[in-house]
């Protein structure tokens, strides 16, 4: 019978150390002493004898070995792509192939944020102001691509906190008709949200419809330009 | 006369009858006038050492040093072993026959300078197993590509550096490389084992 596991596993450590001969003097006396005493090594050291004694003195083995760290432009360029992205001698998290995985990981969420449907996710805005002028101009804006505009507006005589109905039309298009209808804030200043998908180019007049009008008795009305 | 083959003088209770006897155990047993033991002592010490023996000297040349190592340790085991110490005491004895091995052959080469091409042809290695060599030329080839690790310390290794230089070389403690080489170790005779004879 055989005692299957190492007496001394500190020592059984250096096993292989020992069959290729590449232990100190120290380190080989103390192994070969363990080997006295430990059935488990000298039978594991006394079956691969064989092949240690070639490993150590086969010059075409050796060669083999050292080949594998010459120039490996021979090799096929799969081959060649897997050891460049999987390297033995890098510490595995560092290896190129888990940082492109680590990567991709993370640039698919803004992938996907980049193509989902733009209503979903918060997006920029542009911000258009609109307020009553002595002398009437039209206020012009330009449309920034695929952004939502925030139309703030005044509304002279209305009392805080009261809602209005607004409604939206394009000068130049008859169809183009958006009415929302909007609480005013602490200031008697209105915020809506002007979809940038209704927001093309053009000329556009805001109309504060249901708006008690104190002073006037009249519509307020903004019209503004929006330029490409 | 004895029990169970030990003799009466030998407290039963530092043996364990159901496993197998240590070299301790055979120790004990044979300084109290076991010859059975004694003779195990040898046939265990007689293959370790020819085994050690035969990393540092080929041939037969091997055994006889390994069997006049375990002659001398057979005479003066009882008087000049030192307690606890035997294994160290023992290798030791086997250091020396293997270094008067070669002082021997030196004198001998020195007195014959004829016969040292007999000698040299006696000591050069056997012609070397085709098949193992051919099982074990295929099986580095995969692990050169499939363990770099093990395949760069054994490179190292070949190149003659020892374990403690190779630590220094690759960044990384004793017990990480010993770790690196059983596992290439384990793998080798994986693929050994599987590889199928023509």
């Amino acid at each position: 019978m055989t005692t299957t596991t190492c007496l001394d596993p500190r020592m059984g450590a250096l096993l292989h150390a020992y069959e290729l001969r590449g232990l100190s003097e120290s380190d080989t006396v103390a192994f070969e002493t363990h080997l006295l005493t430990c059935d488990c090594c000298f039978t594991a050291v006394q079956s691969f004898e064989p092949y240690a004694k070639l490993l150590a003195t086969d010059a075409a083995i050796q060669g083999e070995i050292r080949g594998g760290f010459a120039d490996n432009t021979s090799l096929p360029l799969g081959r060649r792509l897997g050891r460049a992205l999987w390297p033995d001698h890098v510490t595995p998290l560092l290896r190129p192939a888990v940082l492109m995985v680590v990567i991709l990981l993370l640039a698919y969420p803004a992938w996907r944020g980049l193509n989902e449907d733009p209503g979903l996710f918060v997006r920029a805005t542009q911000k258009i102001t609109l307020m009553p002028t002595r002398s009437g101009a039209v206020d012009s804006f330009t449309a920034s691509r695929g952004q939502d505009g925030i139309i703030v507006f005044g509304c002279p005589g209305a009392r805080p906190d009261q809602s209005c109905h607004i409604v939206i039309t394009a000068l130049d298009d008859a169809r183009m008709k958006y009415d929302v209808t909007v609480v005013l804030d602490a200031d008697a200043v209105g915020h809506i949200l002007f979809p940038a998908r209704l927001m093309r180019p053009g000329a556009y007049q805001l109309e504060i419809d249901d708006h008690n009008a104190a002073v006037s008795g009249e519509k307020q009305v903004y019209r503004f330009m929006v330029h490409p | 006369m004895t029990v169970r083959g030990f003799p009466l003088s030998y407290k039963a209770e530092h043996v364990n009858f159901n496993r197998e006897l240590t070299l301790e155990d055979l120790l004990t047993l044979a300084r109290s006038g076991d010859k059975a033991a004694e003779g195990k002592i040898f046939e265990r010490l007689l293959v370790r050492f020819t085994l050690i023996a035969k990393r540092r000297i080929d041939g037969d040349d091997a055994r006889d040093v390994a069997q006049d190592a375990c002659l001398t340790i057979l005479e003066k085991y009882r008087t000049e072993a030192p307690a606890g110490r035997f294994e160290a005491w023992a290798h030791g004895i086997l250091y020396n026959k293997i270094g008067n091995f070669y002082q021997r052959r030196e004198v001998r080469r020195s007195w014959h300078a004829g016969v040292v091409s007999g000698d040299a042809a006696q000591l050069s290695d056997p012609p070397p197993q085709q098949e193992l060599r051919r099982k074990l030329l295929g099986c580095i080839r995969k692990l050169v590509v499939g363990n770099r690790r093990y395949a760069r310390a054994l490179n190292l290794m070949f190149l003659g550096y020892k374990t403690n230089e190779i630590c220094v070389k690759l960044n990384i403690q004793p017990g990480h490389l010993y770790v690196i080489l059983n596992r290439g170790r384990r793998l080798l005779i994986n693929c050994l084992d599987k590889e199928v004879m023509p």
